[in-house]
């Protein structure tokens, strides 16, 4: 693809002056491949036009590559502050969390930004199932700890990894309780059109090898007011996801306080003794809906076997 | 006799290890080279292919290299124990031994950091430390510290040698006239002028003061690269001073070794005597004393705490199906050993207090395994993992490969320069000799110098 | 017209096989009524199977308003995976109304291979207002509802529900609902600490929902109740985690800097005296 095209493309999403006959014939111009499949959109004016889908994703790269030019992805989206629940009492490790996460990061299978624990607090207590991703702390040990502010915290709370700045020293994987971090041991297996996107510490997208990645809350979607993937692929509603400011969160179906939420539901904040600060809140396992051995049903026997340290009873 | 005679008579003796390259000397390099040989094709199989080819993972981020790493800069305290607090105790018997121990200090504060950039997954943005630092990361203080600490070594072991130079492009030896013309050149034209004298003194004066904080301050912040986590094990306030007396320590044990080394591979037992050997012995099991005592501490409290990771942590290091071998051989042979060998007067020989001395340093090694490997292992969240190399870190063999290469790195670059400067300091061991109460002191038989 | 339940009102369905030509797949169509509150109008179809009720997608649908023999075209949309399309950004007033406020939208299939005849389904125009009360600082909402008889009066709605919201960030915070009494009037006492933005503004949405007659209506107001909210500018206070160091810290650093530097330059400077003091003489001064 030649530099000028582009240029053309950026500047003209930029603007948002493409009318979809123009985009269409210039696009033919151009000798882009149409996709033959056709998107709705709805234009500045208000006009709803159709577009190629080649067009869309062009749109897209222009878009990651305003991100990654600019500061945005370090300055955080005013005025925000995103905060995350999650209800315990609704998770029967369905793993939808997992896989949506590695589809909207292109992560391999092994590699989980987010996974599901089977926690056991004492023997007398009931196993349940704990998902687990970044919890983008407010007191974060692993920022403190970067040697090159290759790894931040955002005015908007959230705690994101610029993997172009990251030196792979993994002292931030060795200071984070949580074991939330992931290290690109070897060059990730990814498409050519992947590795061709451009970078944005937002996008977290395409991994590179001898950075460290973890989960990042989805601020491209954030940004666009969508919730992060992990949130909508849930069947259960398990994850919430909000603005602090706005005393909200919602998990797709149901739109609720978080003051009120937290409140009823006794949230709290997992080993909110060690200081950090978390942006996550947990609510208790209480009155479940699931028992957990449901959460056994589709595993792998892979899977499985992570929990056999478990005692069920 | 005088002061001059006395410098002439040992660089006679001391002329044939600078004047020329045996055979001897030759099979020493080829052969070290050729580990290092076999560490560099592991360093290109592990930048081809990335950290896979590590025994490293996301739980236990750091391995060999790291230890390896707390490891050297360890026992480069060699150089400033001896030529700093020694030399401000104005201790006599230091004199012939202090060169070992500044090489020590510069060759290991060299090597050490390599291990940090062997750790790192991006080597080539290696100056992103320079252009986007961060001050609050123990990382940059270890940049800054460790560089400051070679300066500062390398400052040190060169006022050392000034005088040495200047002997050394005066007198007769038989070497090229470029390498005269570089002892000249570096010897900086000093002639022990009374200026001279005074400069070079106050100089040694500071840099001997002024080493000790930079030293405890480089161990200490290398101690708070763990310190300053919230892992179980490394979280302890007594960090910083327990890192700072394990490399006095092993340092002290390794300055024993290569003694030992050059006694017997240039024929120095007229200036290397047992009482160097004792008295180092006694100086190692001082700090061991100090060293036993910060350990018992440090896992007592953690013991009685009975905090959940700190019990799974000590429960693995007294297990002996997991770490309890190492733990037992670290504690047996770094701390209790010493003690007993030179505690008992019988036992105290050359040998034996060498042999300790080895012992500890390896088991100083493997503490400094256990200090970095069982931590990580031991995670706050239950791993629920699968893949056996992501719960339990082994070395594979690139790992040891560039370990043993940074062991012989450093025993060569010792070589090496033992080839270059005299491993004996001249100036100031004629100083001993000429001052008959330290003639006593060091038990030489001074006749056979001053006579020769 | 058919009301088959109170929540999938308006979901007329119309199922006609067709005898003539080549073997056309009967489909049905149901379709939402929605007035936005800027009074845009969003218009959502489902089409799927007669037979097997599965959903219809890559169908291109034709909308159309209808008043006695007019007909007019909206526009048209494509359906879905789920057989959803939508059709969005048209005007209110783009509607063809009779004198009583109501309406008919008709829905076509545009795709010879599909047998669905213009499905017709008719709405009714509803008048939703808000307005705020504040007495003794309890802060209230009145929804008012009314539409229109046959003659083009406005008349009280009774009984209708209405449903509150403030719109925040990803979706809508339900406040609660209202129930209108015989004036068409609901009230609902309005939270005092639901945060608005710096000056504690926000909009309020009262939304009629999924009603047999008026589809989905929406209105919204802007009002001062909220707490106004404060937060952090972007940027970011000294602090071990944020780029900048605490300031206790950049002394310590450069106060231990300076004075080992300062000791290292002065050794050097002594070296280069060292080199300046050397005496002429080719032979060392061996004398104390």
């Amino acid at each position: 693809m030649n530099k000028s095209r582009r240029e053309f493309v950026k500047k003209g999403a930029v603007a948002g002056a493409i009318t979809a006959a123009g985009v269409s014939a210039w696009l033919k111009d151009q000798g882009i491949k149409e996709a033959g499949e056709k998107v709705k959109l709805l234009s500045q004016d208000g006009q709803l036009i159709e577009v190629d889908k080649a067009f869309l994703k062009l749109h897209a790269q222009a878009n990651s590559e305003i991100l990654a030019k600019n500061t945005m992805g370090r300055e955080g989206i005013p005025g925000r502050k995103f905060v995350m629940v999650v209800d315990l009492s609704k998770c029967n490790n369905a793993r939808k969390c997992v896989t949506a996460c590695q589809k909207m990061h292109y992560l391999p299978e092994d590699k989980e930004w987010l996974n599901v624990k089977l926690m056991k607090d004492n023997e007398q207590s009931a196993p349940y199932w704990f998902p687990k991703m970044c919890f983008h702390c407010d007191n974060p040990p692993c920022v403190k700890v970067c040697p090159v502010d290759a790894t931040f915290k955002r005015a908007d709370g959230l705690v994101l990894i610029d993997n172009q700045r990251c030196i792979g020293c993994k002292f931030c994987m060795a200071a984070c309780p949580y074991s939330t971090r992931v290290f690109n041991w070897d060059e990730p297996d990814l498409s050519q059109e992947v590795k061709d996107l451009p970078y944005s510490p937002e996008t977290s997208v395409p991994s590179q090898h001898g950075t460290v990645e973890k989960c990042d809350f989805c601020p491209d979607m954030v940004r666009k007011g969508k919730l992060p993937d992990c949130v909508t692929a849930c069947p259960n509603g398990v994850f919430y996801f909000g603005d602090e400011i706005e005393d909200a969160v919602t998990n797709g179906d149901e739109t609720v306080r978080l003051s009120e939420l937290l409140r009823d539901r006794a949230g709290y904040r997992f080993m909110e003794d060690l200081g950090t600060k978390p942006r996550v809140y947990y609510l208790p396992p209480t009155g479940r809906m699931f028992p957990v051995e449901r959460g056994f049903k589709d595993l792998t026997e892979e899977q499985k076997e992570r929990y056999k340290d478990v005692n069920l009873d | 006799m005088n002061f001059k005679e006395t410098t002439q008579n040992l660089l006679k003796e001391l002329a044939p290890t600078i004047e020329k390259f045996t055979w001897k000397d030759w099979l020493w390099t080829i052969s070290l080279s050729l580990v290092i040989l076999w560490g560099m094709y592991a360093l290109y199989l592990q930048i081809a292919r990335g950290h896979e080819v590590t025994g490293m993972r996301d739980n236990v981020v750091w391995g060999l290299y790291v230890a390896n790493f707390i490891f050297f800069i360890g026992i480069s305290y060699a150089g400033a124990i001896i030529s700093g607090i020694l030399h401000l105790m104005n201790l006599e018997w230091r004199k012939p031994i202090i060169r070992i121990a500044e090489l020590i200090t510069v060759i290991a504060t060299i090597i050490g950091p390599l291990y940090i950039l062997l750790c790192m997954g991006r080597l080539d943005r290696l100056h992103y430390l320079f252009i986007y630092p961060r001050l609050q990361s123990p990382i940059t203080w270890d940049v800054i510290a460790i560089l400051t600490y070679l300066v500062g070594s390398v400052i040190f072991l060169y006022l050392t040698l000034i005088r040495d130079f200047s002997i050394l492009s005066t007198q007769q030896l038989n070497i090229g006239l470029k390498r005269k013309r570089i002892y000249r050149f570096l010897s900086l034209g000093f002639k022990n002028t009374s200026e001279q004298k005074v400069l070079l003194k106050v100089s040694t004066n500071i840099m001997a003061i002024i080493i000790i904080p930079i030293a405890i301050v480089v161990h200490s912040v290398l101690s708070w690269i763990f310190g300053m986590t919230l892992r179980p094990g490394w979280h302890s306030t007594i960090f910083g001073p327990y890192f700072v007396l394990a490399a006095v320590y092993s340092g002290t044990g390794v300055m024993i070794l290569a003694m030992y080394f050059f006694r017997r591979l240039y024929g120095l037992q007229r200036y290397i005597t047992k009482k160097h050997f004792v008295y180092l012995g006694y100086i190692m099991i001082m700090l061991g004393a100090g060293y036993g005592y910060f350990t018992f501490s440090e896992y007592l409290t953690d013991w009685y705490s009975s905090e959940k990771w700190n019990t799974e942590l000590i429960d693995k290091l007294f297990n002996w199906q997991e770490y309890g071998g190492l733990f037992f051989f670290a504690n047996v042979a770094g701390i209790l050993l010493p003690f007993i060998v030179i505690g008992i007067p019988k036992l105290r020989t050359i040998e034996s207090i060498t042999l300790v001395s080895a012992l500890m340093v390896l088991a100083m090694w493997v503490k400094r395994y256990l200090i970095v490997v069982p931590t990580l292992e031991t995670t706050l969240i239950p791993m629920q993992e699968t893949r056996p190399e992501y719960i339990h870190y082994t070395a594979t063999w690139l790992e040891w490969a560039l370990t043993f290469a940074g062991i012989a790195a450093f025993i060569l670059m010792f070589k090496l320069a033992s080839k270059f400067i005299p491993i004996i300091p001249i100036w100031e061991t004629s100083e001993s000799i000429k001052k008959k109460t330290s003639a006593i002191d060091t038990n030489v038989d001074l006749k056979s110098v001053t006579h020769a | 017209m058919l009301n088959l339940s109170k929540t999938s009102v308006l979901m007329v369905f119309a199922t006609v096989m067709s005898f003539t030509g080549h073997a056309q797949v009967a489909a049905e169509a149901s379709l939402t009524y929605n007035k936005l509150k800027d009074n845009n109008v969003l218009l959502r179809a489902v089409l799927t199977d007669a037979q097997e009720s599965e959903p219809l997608a890559n169908i291109e649908l034709g909308f159309y308003s209808i008043q006695d023999t007019i007909s007019t075209s909206l526009g048209k949309a494509i359906s879905n995976e789920e057989g959803v399309a939508v059709l969005q950004g048209l005007s209110f007033e783009s509607l063809l109304q009779k004198q009583d406020h109501t309406f008919i939208i008709a829905v076509e299939v545009l795709d010879e291979n599909y047998q669905l005849t213009s499905r017709e389904f008719t709405f009714s125009d509803v008048n939703m207002q808000l307005s705020f009360d504040e007495i003794d600082s309890v802060k209230q909402i009145v929804v008012t509802i009314s539409t229109w008889d046959e003659l083009g009066n406005l008349v009280p709605l009774e009984e209708a529900d209405a449903y509150l919201y403030v719109p925040r960030m990803f979706s809508l915070l339900p406040i609660g609902d209202v129930y209108t009494d015989e004036e068409g009037q609901g009230m609902l006492e309005f939270p005092t600490d639901l945060p608005g933005d710096l000056n504690g503004g926000l909009e309020i949405i009262a939304q009629i929902e999924d009603h047999d007659e008026f589809g989905n209506v929406a209105v919204s107001e802007s009002v001062n109740w909220g707490a106004p909210v404060t937060y952090e500018t972007s940027k970011l206070p000294r602090a071990l985690w944020s780029p900048d160091a605490p300031l206790w810290m950049w002394i310590t650093f450069i106060v231990l800097m300076v004075g080992v530097w300062f000791h290292y330059g002065w050794v050097l400077i002594n070296l280069r005296r060292i080199k300046y003091h050397s005496s002429d003489s080719e032979l060392i001064n061996y004398e104390d």
